[in-house]
This record gives structure tokens, sequence and C-alpha cells, in this order.
């Protein structure tokens, strides 16, 4: 059995000479022990499973939304006790950072009078709700849910890449990889004591339940989706059948005398927390989007009234907007008096002018990103791209250098991924899943990317990426 | 108590009544075959005839009649039609198809055993279809395994199912199903099945006769009652009115009636209530004067209005809150 290593980038598996790291010598023995025509069996078995469970995510644009599966790699990816252990407290540092801010900025403002962030990054936000100003969510949580973007730079270091405080998808993948993999490969789980992640549909509805609103001591909580035709619905219908808890739509609700109420067999039923899987945008009808057919007229009046928790709260997407990540040391700082712990990508300020100007003479080695922007758009990839697109970017950033950062092009780690003949490296990052309700926890694993196709980049699952099991150790790997 | 939420339980019912149409069909095609095979040697028009009986049971097909009098032109079409054909909105894959649509959209509600059963029989009706098989061994094949795995999916569901409203609705949506086809069929064949034997072959006679039961399921539960004798009186009111076959209109509605009245126990009398308490009185107590009726057929046509009746007013207390 072939293993490649990679020569560029941190490899997970393999140092810089090839040879196999000692966390994963187990791992390579168990693959070396089976045949090509067994590797077969197993993937055919495992896309098989995937297919008649209907573990899917649909894709638009084509008729009617058909449903793909979301590649997996049987491959783990594994981490040890420790590299956990500063994952986990670093997440747990960002999400109670993360609130306290939204906290603030929702109420006094404090941090924006005493100058730690500019007051015009947040008044010029979308994301910022002015009028939900003085509305404090329960317990002041309003990120119960915050998936974070993490890379593995060069020297094996992780760094955030980007904290996801509003919907964060793919931790259903998290338990299916999981699950599947165990009941593919049982015999790579002998030499490694992997921690369970299937406990979190319940780690889940107790933070849900922590911040169900006062006096709502047996709260009714629902999932709310889009609907069937939503890219994550069986993220939605999983989460709600593990949690026991009925998932609905906007059509299923009604908001009466402030209180919301779903549509049940025996007549009008109150609502106490909703897990919504829609962005603020449709929420309500009334006070956001006014075509939203998604949503429930009402809902943010009696959010506001305290009479049902959203979960994440709305408003809280001011908090990873783009233009709000350089400040996150200051803001750790401000808020808990900390050093922060897991690192992050250097960003140039383009409001700041010597950054402008490091940015203009640099473009060849920056990534260069709109701070609203979303999904590549506004964006300049410099080392990829060529003398006269950058030329043509330049003038567009000189107009408005205040609207955009930049950053140097970050290398992901490599992972060994199967590809139908051999082990080859792969780029990878991780989504660590964090709940807060009584408490932070960090659900330990996370999703695993990978980037199937050699020497991409790109690792979202419409387009070539998929997914691998990630293992984070109970104690040392002997 | 809190109710399910009135789009899931509206969504469980349809399932209920997707999976026992598709059965049905299923076995129609199966049963109807068979006859046609049977009987052709004897007469090839007949043979060729008993595949109407399927279009005039499921009206809302929407498929024509292939024409002509060869068996197997007819058969090899019709059997298309109503197994893998996407237009026809009662073929096996397409009741299948929607059975899945609803199990994905209430599969919170659904233990991963039913899912994953009714998902594999979805996907494997869609090999079929993408194939375009017209292979008649090939289709013989997928309606015997698809009647299979339907078996299957109920065994899952009544195996792991939490006896709580959601089974019920499931159900009351399957017998409501049931009682509507056993009527039809009553109201197609009645005239032919009453028709004095004289006036046709008695191979023939007694085969359709058995072909009959067969396609509403109940020739075991009727020899295990009436022994080989097939009177077609008899035979009529077995499936109107036997207490103890599970396809039996009279036990189809004491099904529904039962699920419901546990269902509203110890509430007032609702409007599904009351047709339901109608409807069982005079399947009970009007045993004698329905099957001394001069038009049974009309009578069947009568009790195919009360139970889509029923279905409007279970649909309007439950599902439109």
């Amino acid at each position: 059995m072939d293993w490649l290593h990679s020569p560029t980038g941190f490899d997970e598996a393999f140092d810089q000479s090839g040879n196999v790291r000692a966390l994963y010598a187990d791992l390579v023995e168990a693959f070396n022990a089976l045949d090509d025509t067994e590797l077969e069996r197993r993937e055919q078995l495992q896309e098989m499973s995937l297919v008649n469970q209907g573990i899917t995510f649909t894709v638009y644009g084509e008729s009617e939304g058909v449903e793909r599966i979301f590649p997996f790699d049987f491959v783990p990816r594994v981490l040890t006790a420790a590299e956990w252990n500063t994952i986990e407290r670093g997440l747990a540092q960002r999400v109670t950072a993360i609130n306290l801010f939204l906290a603030d900025l929702y109420t006094d403002q404090h941090c924006l009078q005493e100058g730690i962030v500019p007051c015009e990054l947040i008044l010029e936000s979308d994301e910022f709700r002015r009028e939900l100003i003085g509305t404090l969510p329960r317990h002041g949580i309003y990120t119960h849910v915050v998936g974070t973007d993490l890379l593995r730079d060069d020297a094996g270091e992780f760094v955030v890449l980007e904290d996801n405080c509003r919907n964060p998808s793919g931790v259903s993948y998290v338990l299916e990889n999981r699950n599947l993999l165990s009941r593919v490969f049982p015999e790579l789980f002998n030499r490694y004591g992997v921690r369970p992640v299937e406990r979190y549909p319940n780690m889940l509805l107790e933070a849900l339940r922590h911040t169900a609103p006062r006096g709502r001591e047996q709260p009714v909580i629902a999932v709310l989706t889009p609907g069937i035709y939503n890219s994550a619905y069986f993220e939605h219908s999983f989460l709600a059948r593990e949690m026991g808890v009925p998932l609905v739509e906007g059509r299923d609700l009604i908001v009466e005398d402030d209180q919301v109420f779903m549509r049940t067999t025996r007549g009008k039923h109150r609502v106490d927390v909703l897990y919504r899987r829609i962005d603020d945008a449709w929420l309500d009808p009334v006070v956001f989007e006014e075509h939203s057919t998604l949503g429930v007229p009402g809902l943010m009046h009696a959010y506001r009234q305290g009479n049902v928790t959203i979960a994440n709260a709305p408003g809280s997407g001011v908090a990873d907007n783009k233009s709000i990540y350089p400040w996150m040391s200051d803001i750790i700082r401000f808020y808990l008096d900390e050093d922060m712990i897991l690192p992050q990508v250097h960003t140039y300020i383009g409001r700041n002018a010597d950054d402008a100007a490091y940015i203009r003479e640099h473009l060849d080695e920056l990534v260069v990103k709109l701070c609203g922007g979303a999904g590549g758009y506004g964006m300049l990839v410099g080392p990829m791209a060529t003398a006269a697109q950058r030329d043509e970017f330049r003038s567009i950033f000189n107009a408005n250098p205040e609207h955009y950062i930049a950053q140097p092009l970050v290398e992901f780690s490599h992972h060994p991924t199967w590809t139908d003949d051999a082990f080859e490296p792969r780029r990878v990052d991780l989504r660590p899943f964090a709940l807060f309700g009584d408490g932070v926890q960090v659900l330990p694993g996370g999703l695993t990317r990978v980037a199937l196709e050699a020497g991409s980049y790109v690792v979202n699952s419409s387009q070539g990426g998929g997914s691998k099991d990630t293992w984070v150790l109970a104690g040392d790997h002997t | 108590m809190m109710g399910m939420l009135a789009r899931a339980a509206e969504n469980i019912y349809w399932l209920g009544r997707y999976l026992e149409r598709s059965e049905s069909v299923a076995r129609m095609l199966q049963v109807t075959e068979q006859l046609s095979i049977e009987i052709r040697g004897l007469d090839p028009e007949l043979a060729a005839g008993t595949w109407d009986d399927l279009l005039s049971i499921y009206p809302g097909s929407g498929v024509a009649s292939p024409g002509g009098d060869d068996p197997d032109v007819i058969a090899e079409a019709l059997t298309h039609a109503f197994l893998l054909s996407a237009d026809n909105p009662l073929s096996v894959a397409s009741s299948i198809r929607s059975a899945r649509e609803n199990a994905r959209v209430i599969r919170d509600n659904l233990t991963m055993e039913s899912f994953i059963l009714l998902n594999e029989s979805h996907l494997r009706l869609n090999q079929y279809a993408q194939h375009d098989t017209t292979d008649r061994m090939e289709m013989r094949r997928a309606v015997s395994s698809t009647r299979q795995e339907i078996f299957g999916i109920w065994g899952a569901i009544q195996q792991t199912f939490t006896r709580d409203e959601g089974l019920r609705f499931l159900d009351m949506g399957t017998v409501i199903e049931r009682a509507y086809r056993t009527l039809m069929l009553l109201q197609i064949k009645l005239p032919r099945m009453l028709e004095s034997p004289d006036q046709i072959d008695a191979p023939i006679y007694y085969a359709r006769i058995r072909a009959d039961l067969k396609t509403v399921a109940s020739l075991e539960n009727y020899r295990r009652t009436y022994g080989t004798e097939l009177d077609p009186m008899q035979v009529a009111r077995f499936l109107l009115f036997d207490r103890r076959s599970p396809h039996s209109v009279h036990v189809c509605l004491r099904m529904l009636k039962r699920q419901f009245d546990q269902l509203e126990y110890g509430s007032p009398l609702t409007n599904p209530a009351r047709l339901l308490g109608k409807l069982d009185a005079r399947l009970e107590f009007e045993e004698h004067e329905i099957l001394a009726s001069t038009a049974l057929d009309q009578v069947c046509s009568e009790l195919v209005d009360d139970v889509i009746e029923i279905h409007e007013a279970i649909s309007r207390l439950y599902f439109t809150v």
C-alpha cells in the first residue's frame, strides 16, 4: 500500500523526512493489513450505507434539488489529548468573550466608548441589529452553538480562521462519520482510546433548556428549519430526532399575545425555545425581510418580550464579521483580561493607513477580503491572480480601503486520504463545535473537511470537498 | 396533553395511506397477471379484459387502456404504468416516492429502521425506473420484492415506533386506504361476480372470484372461514362484514374507530366520531338489509362516499389548525 506525504505544509501523519509520526503508526499498520480488494469492499459498503440512510445534502440549481451524499474519507484524523486541551480552552475563551462582547454591544457599549473596537465597524455592519439594543437574552447567552474554523500552520500549530456564530452546520456529519467508521472499519479503533461524540444532542438540549425563558421550567423546544429543500435539512431532522423535539417550519408557528405557538393536532401549543436554522433576515417578515415565507410574523416581538428563546440569538452575526476578527485579541483582553490562547492569521486592516499601504504593495502575497462579503465575493487571492487582475483590484481597493482586510495565504495542513489506489496527502481544515449553556462545552471531535482534489484548497461539500472522522484521544497514545 | 405537530400528523397519516396504496397496487398487479395467464388459453379476450379492471379500480391513475387484444402487449404496458411510471400518481413507484418524501419531512418522528427500509425500497424502484425495464420477468421480480419490502417496513414500524399519536395517525391512514380500496373493488367486481355462473365457463368464473379475493389479500382468510366453497354472496358478505379478516370493510372501519376513540378519549363528540359511529352502526346492524339489496354495487359506492367524508372530517379536525 502506497502512502505519499506532502512536501509542503504540515503533514499530519508524516514528518518532513517522510517517516510516519508515532501517533499515526498504528493506523498506517491497520490499513496496511488490508489489501486493495478489501478496501474497495469496505468503501462500497460505506457508500451504500450513506445512500440507504439518506444521509444527503441538497444541491440547488439542478431540477428540484438533487440529493447528494457528502463524500466520506475513511482515514480518520487523530488529535492528541494535549492538542485538544489547547483547542478546548481556546474555544471556551473565544465563546465566552464573544458573548460578553455581544451583550455589551447591545447594552452599554463600553467596548466602543473605550475604543477597543472602532465604532464605525459596528454601526456600519449589516449584522448589527439596532432594534435589539436593550434586549438581553437569558443569561446573556447569544451563541448557543459556535463552529470555529481552524487550520494547522506549517509548524503544526492550530490557527483560527473564523468563528461561525450564526447557524454553524455540519455537526450531524461528526456523529454520522463516527457511526459509519466504527461499523465499516471497526479494527481501527482497537489501539486508540477515542473520546465519544454521541452525546452532542444531549449537550445541545441541555444548553437550550438552560436558556429557556424565565418561569418555563419544562420548556417546549423545537428545531426551526426552512424545510426539506434546504441543503442542511438532513442535519435539522437529525438533531430534532436525536433530541426528541419537534422539527417545525415557519408555517407551523403562530404568534399571539407576544407568545409563540405551534399548530398541533390538539390546537395551539406554546413553544419556549426555538433552535433556529434560518438566518436572521428570514426570521420575521414584520421586522426583517418582508417577503420571507420561511419566518414567523411577530416572532421578534415575542423575542423582545422575553417570551421565547431564539438560539442563536438574533444579532449574533455581528461578532463573526470579518472586520471584527482582527480585534479578537483585544476583545478577549478587554472582557477576560487574558491573552488569546489560539493564534489567528495575521491580518492587515484596510482602514489603517500603514496597513493599507502594505496591502497595496504586497497584493501578490495576500488574500484580500471585503469585510461584509461572503462566499468569495469581492475577494482577491493575490498569489493566484494575474498581474492585470491585481492591478484592477488595486484601483477598486484604493477607492475604499476601509472596507477590506488582507491576510497572507495560509497553507492548510495535509492528511492522508484514500484516492482509490493510494493514500495521498490532501488539505484539511477543522470545525469543532462549542455549546454555551451552563458554561461552555466543546464537543471532543469536530468536522474535518478535506479537499479531495489533488492540489485543491476547496473543502466545501458543494465543490468537491469531503469529510473525515475526527478522533480526540482520551489519554496518551502509546 | 400536547398534541403532535399538525403538519407532521398529516404527513404520517399520508405515509400510512401511500404505503398501503403501493402494496395494494403491487398486489393487484400480481393477481391480474396471474389470472390473465391462467385463463388466456380458455378465453384470450377475457384474459386481456382482466387488465381493464385495474383502470376501473384506480380511476385516478390517468392511464389509458393500451387497446388491442394481445394480452402480452397489454400486460407489459399496464405493468409498467402501474409499477414504475412517474406519470401515474398511483403507480407503486410514485406511492413509494410520496411515502418517502413524507417520511423525509417527518424524519424526526420516524425510527431509523423504518426510514432506512423505506429509503432502500425507493432507491431500488428508482433503479428499475432508470433502466426503463420492460422485461416482464424483471418487473415481476420487482413487484414481488417491493411487496416484501413494504411488509418489512410495516414490521419495522410496528416493532420500533413509540406507541403515541404518530402511530395512531399512521394506522388510521393505512386502514382508511384499505377500506376504500376494498369498496372500490367490490363496486367494480360485484355485478360480474353476481352473474349466474351458467353464463360463463365455470373454471373461469371461479378463477375470477379467487383472484378478486386475492386482490384484497383475503383468499386465505376466506378459506379459513368457509373452506373452498366460493359462493359470490358469501364472498361479498365476507369482504364487507367479516369480523376477523384484516381487509374486510367492517374490520378496517373498526380499527379506524378504535384508533380514533383512543385519540379522542374523554373529549366531546367530534365530527369524524359522529360519522364513524354512524357508519359502524350501519355495518353492525344492517348487514342483512345491505346484502339483500338488489344494487349491492350501488351500496358500495355510497360506502365509498362515506369513507371519503370521514377522511375529510379527520383532515379538517387535525390537520387544519
